[in-house]
């Protein structure tokens, strides 16, 4: 945690990053917000889906919103500084997140499931339906896992932030 | 590169919700004559050529579902247009709840639309086999029939709190 924040205050005392991270902040949260409760709405994200918010996922929204506006300044700045950034943890909490709500209960997976059956036979009977059930009965802890991946990314990459200072020296 | 394609994949996931709507459900091209299958209510078996004569709703739905729940909901809120339609509202539980374990029927009903126990043309159970082979081989958790009179489908659609304006035109009559 120490290893983040020490990250932050240095990424921070440049303006620029700070203003990335409020706009990231806002987008995310809007994209979290409208698809988060895409499991309610047969994967169908938008503004309609605000309507099924409840507190959950409004504080999930905002945790991995958080998180990821936090991560794009980070990863901006150390792009801009020239080092490697640490993306593939960043993209998972992300996939992870927005994906899970809206394969739910929507048609797509057993669409998908039915399409590579087709290919794989071996893929299908009631594969599809056990993925399903499996992400539908187990949102919290997929968004957990979610909001953890997000926070490994965000210290991978402050990590990353504080070497490239060290380097400087 | 890396960033860009990152961003490309995340437009994807965001513009690939909106195509789940655009795919068909149907097992069949529309119109088309349901099959008489039968399924359980009240520890009875029925068949729905019971119903020919009546315009009927047929919603196959497994009890883990989320939309599911969101739909039972969004179908109470309209009990006072259900009970003015007359349109039968045949809510059934996935045969063996679409393959993944769940809360029976009477106990999802209980815990998220109490009400609807009272309307007359509201009614609950199992599908049976046959009834999933026939309407439901994809295995969708969440996926509706709207029959007219002389038994044909006439729409088949998934997530009645999202498609409710369709279910309501199809029992006001004007649908087609």
């Amino acid at each position: 945690m120490k290893t983040i924040f020490n990250a932050l205050k240095i990424v921070f005392i440049i303006r620029i990053y700070q203003r990335i991270s409020i706009i990231s902040f806002a987008v995310f949260l809007l994209l979290y917000l409208m698809t988060l409760p895409a499991s309610y709405t047969g994967g169908y994200s938008s503004f309609d889906a605000l309507h099924y918010l409840n507190p959950t996922l409004i504080g999930f929204s905002v945790l991995m919103a958080g998180l990821a506006a936090l991560l794009m300044s980070l990863i901006i700045y150390l792009i801009k500084q020239g080092q490697k950034s640490s993306k593939s943890s960043a993209a998972g909490g992300i996939v992870i997140g927005l994906l899970a709500p809206m394969l739910c209960c929507s048609p797509i997976l057993p669409i998908a499931i039915g399409i590579i059956a087709s290919l794989i036979p071996a893929l299908g009977g009631t594969f599809g339906v056990h993925l399903q059930g499996f992400i539908a009965t187990h949102q919290i802890e997929i968004f957990i896992t979610a909001s953890l991946l997000l926070l490994f990314a965000l210290y991978q990459n402050a990590k990353k932030v504080i070497d490239g200072i060290r380097c400087h020296i | 590169m890396k960033p860009i394609k990152s961003i490309i994949f995340l437009l994807l996931l965001m513009v690939q919700p909106l195509t789940a709507w655009s795919f068909n459900l149907s097992p069949q091209k529309l119109p088309f004559a349901i099959p008489d299958a039968g399924f359980t209510s009240q520890s009875k078996q029925h068949s729905l050529a019971e119903y020919k004569g009546h315009k009927v709703m047929l919603w196959l739905f497994s009890t883990w579902c989320h939309t599911c729940v969101a739909g039972v909901k969004a179908m109470q809120k309209k009990q006072a247009v259900w009970k003015k339609t007359g349109m039968v509202i045949i809510a059934l539980r996935n045969f063996n709840n679409g393959g993944y374990p769940g809360v029976d029927m009477p106990t999802f009903m209980q815990r998220f639309a109490p009400r609807l126990k009272n309307l007359d043309n509201w009614i609950t159970g199992e599908a049976s086999k046959r009834m999933n082979q026939d309407l439901n081989q994809k295995k969708f958790p969440d996926i509706y029939f709207l029959i007219d009179e002389k038994g044909w489908v006439r729409a088949v659609n998934t997530a009645p709190n999202i498609s409710m304006n369709l279910i309501l035109k199809f029992a006001s009559g004007t649908s087609q």
